[in-house]
């Protein structure tokens, strides 16, 4: 029987109204997270020239000074003075909670020496000397066993399949691979879901801190001291989004108490900041009948000046320009 | 207040992935001919799409969003044939009645396999998105002229295609041309 142009009219629309529609959720999180990419990337160029002009924490506090003196002087000027341990370069930490970031079990810091990170997806960064080094999750897209099979299936020459065979190896998880720090902020740049997208900066003799515990420090508004514990407040909206500890405009997310977020610092013997922990509000903007608080961003700091370097990985291999390819979207 | 308007947006958002999603997945999977990579599509242009959210929702959201859909299976059919994909490579045996053209969607969908991409979008956007011949032309980047030649040449395939059937239906083995 001939489909009139009817008939091909309510075809279509019958097998519109049997299609499911997809989930609002998840799109709305995927969505969020890459506004916030794409904020940091923007944002990121004119965040180094404030810092590079006005000599850092002192020029991004909100209010400048007068918060100083409103929120209780000496305690902000201890929270600040606690972080020349971490500019010193030489220090161990773990994070966990930061917002757009892999928490941190294990983190080794000696800028002139050497460092090694640990993610909690396994995927580790380490620098020895000169040469950096990888060892990729081994999760993600190209972690599934058919993944291979699909790339035999598109029709490719076999010199192909081999070439993503071997590239795809190297991202298993076992081996550590030697690579350019270069190439790896050009991946992680690209503009697709890659496991590199939610891992720290690395040290540098420009940058030695890596706990993201400035940016928290330079947003608090006020603080109260107790030996050898501060606590106080923060403005989440003021903490560098680079930094991507907290959601991207949290005000959007919190309400209001996004502006007066708890925090609870302590500092060791000598000064140097031992601990920061931020409790998130418990009560959202818009708030879900199923919502659960999320847990504290906590970031510890041990071993001042007591940190071992990494010997180098034995057997690492070279990066192939290809395992930089999937790496760029590893975690699609 | 700043809090509220974000609110606002994501609520304005959401409601509109939870009651137009499933026609835009239905406009891709007629395109592609694929369901997942349909909703694969419509899911990376609706992650797209939120970043523009507060320029697009009082503007016609529902075509903007379609015409990425468009967008981005086109896009896929470019790469696909680069890497040259052949997706259906035989069609599988289709039911058909005695009573409609169309007894279910593999009907409709083993019908529109045998159309060339460009006949495809042009029947889909005819037909599903109720667009015309000017509308059609300007999305596929044609003339109106190619759009109603296009057009006839492609429902004439697909009645060929399903008085085949209605005579004796048999496993149709993909010719898919390509544009």
């Amino acid at each position: 029987m001939s489909p009139t142009h009817d008939d091909l009219r309510n075809a279509m629309n019958d097998l519109a109204r049997g299609t499911d529609p997809l989930e609002p959720g998840p799109i709305l999180r995927s969505g969020r997270r890459r506004r916030a990419q794409r904020r940091v990337i923007a944002a990121a160029g004119v965040a180094v020239a404030v810092v590079a002009m006005t000599g850092g924490i002192i020029a991004l506090r909100p209010g400048g000074n007068d918060s100083i003196v409103a929120g209780g002087g000496q305690a902000i000027q201890d929270l600040d003075n606690s972080l020349q341990g971490l500019s010193s370069g030489r220090y161990a930490f773990t994070r966990t909670g930061a917002y757009l970031q892999t928490d941190i079990t294990r983190a080794e810091i000696d800028v002139a020496e050497g460092y090694v990170v640990e993610y909690r997806n396994k995927m580790s960064v380490m620098r020895v000397g000169k040469a950096t080094y990888l060892k990729p999750s081994g999760e993600g897209t190209y972690s599934s066993p058919g993944v291979l099979d699909q790339i035999k299936s598109a029709g490719l020459s076999q010199s192909e399949v081999d070439r993503y065979a071997a590239a795809i190896a190297q991202l298993d998880g076992t081996r550590w691979l030697r690579t350019d720090p270069q190439r790896l902020a050009e991946v992680a740049a690209v503009e697709e879901q890659s496991s590199l997208d939610y891992t720290a900066p690395v040290p540098t003799a420009d940058k030695p801190d890596i706990t993201g515990a400035d940016a928290l420090i330079s947003a608090v508004t006020s603080a109260d001291r107790t030996g050898d514990t501060i606590t106080g407040t923060l403005d989440a909206s003021k903490v560098d989004p680079e930094q991507r500890l907290i959601i991207d405009e949290p005000a959007t997310f919190y309400g209001p108490s996004a502006t007066a977020m708890n925090y609870r610092a302590t500092l060791d013997g000598q000064g140097r900041l031992a601990s920061f922990t931020l409790n998130l509000p418990s009560t959202l903007a818009s708030q879900a009948p199923d919502s659960q608080p999320e847990p504290p961003l906590v970031i510890t700091v041990t071993r001042y000046d007591g940190v071992k370097t990494p010997p180098a990985p034995p057997n690492a291999e070279n990066v192939t320009a290809l395992t930089y390819d999937l790496l760029a979207r590893d975690n699609d | 207040m700043k809090f509220r308007r974000g609110r606002d947006l994501d609520e304005s958002f959401t409601a509109f992935v939870a009651t137009r999603s499933h026609r835009l997945v239905a406009h891709a999977e007629l395109l592609c001919g694929h369901r997942e990579q349909a909703r694969d599509i419509v899911q990376t242009v609706l992650v797209r799409a939120y970043q523009r959210w507060s320029r697009i929702e009082h503007d016609d959201p529902y075509g903007y969003v379609q015409r990425s859909v468009t967008n981005a299976v086109t896009d896929w059919w470019r790469t696909a044939h680069q890497r040259h994909e052949r997706p259906v490579d035989v069609i599988p045996e289709s039911p058909s009645g005695p009573d409609s053209a169309f007894e279910d969607r593999s009907v409709l969908l083993a019908a529109l396999d045998l159309l060339t991409d460009r006949e495809r979008a042009v029947v889909v956007l005819r037909y599903f998105d109720d667009h015309t011949e000017r509308d059609v032309a300007k999305a596929l980047g044609i003339s109106v002229g190619t759009v109603k030649s296009t057009c006839h040449t492609a429902l004439r395939k697909m009645r060929v295609t399903l008085d085949d059937e209605v005579r004796g239906p048999s496993p149709l083995h993909g010719t898919k041309e390509q544009s």
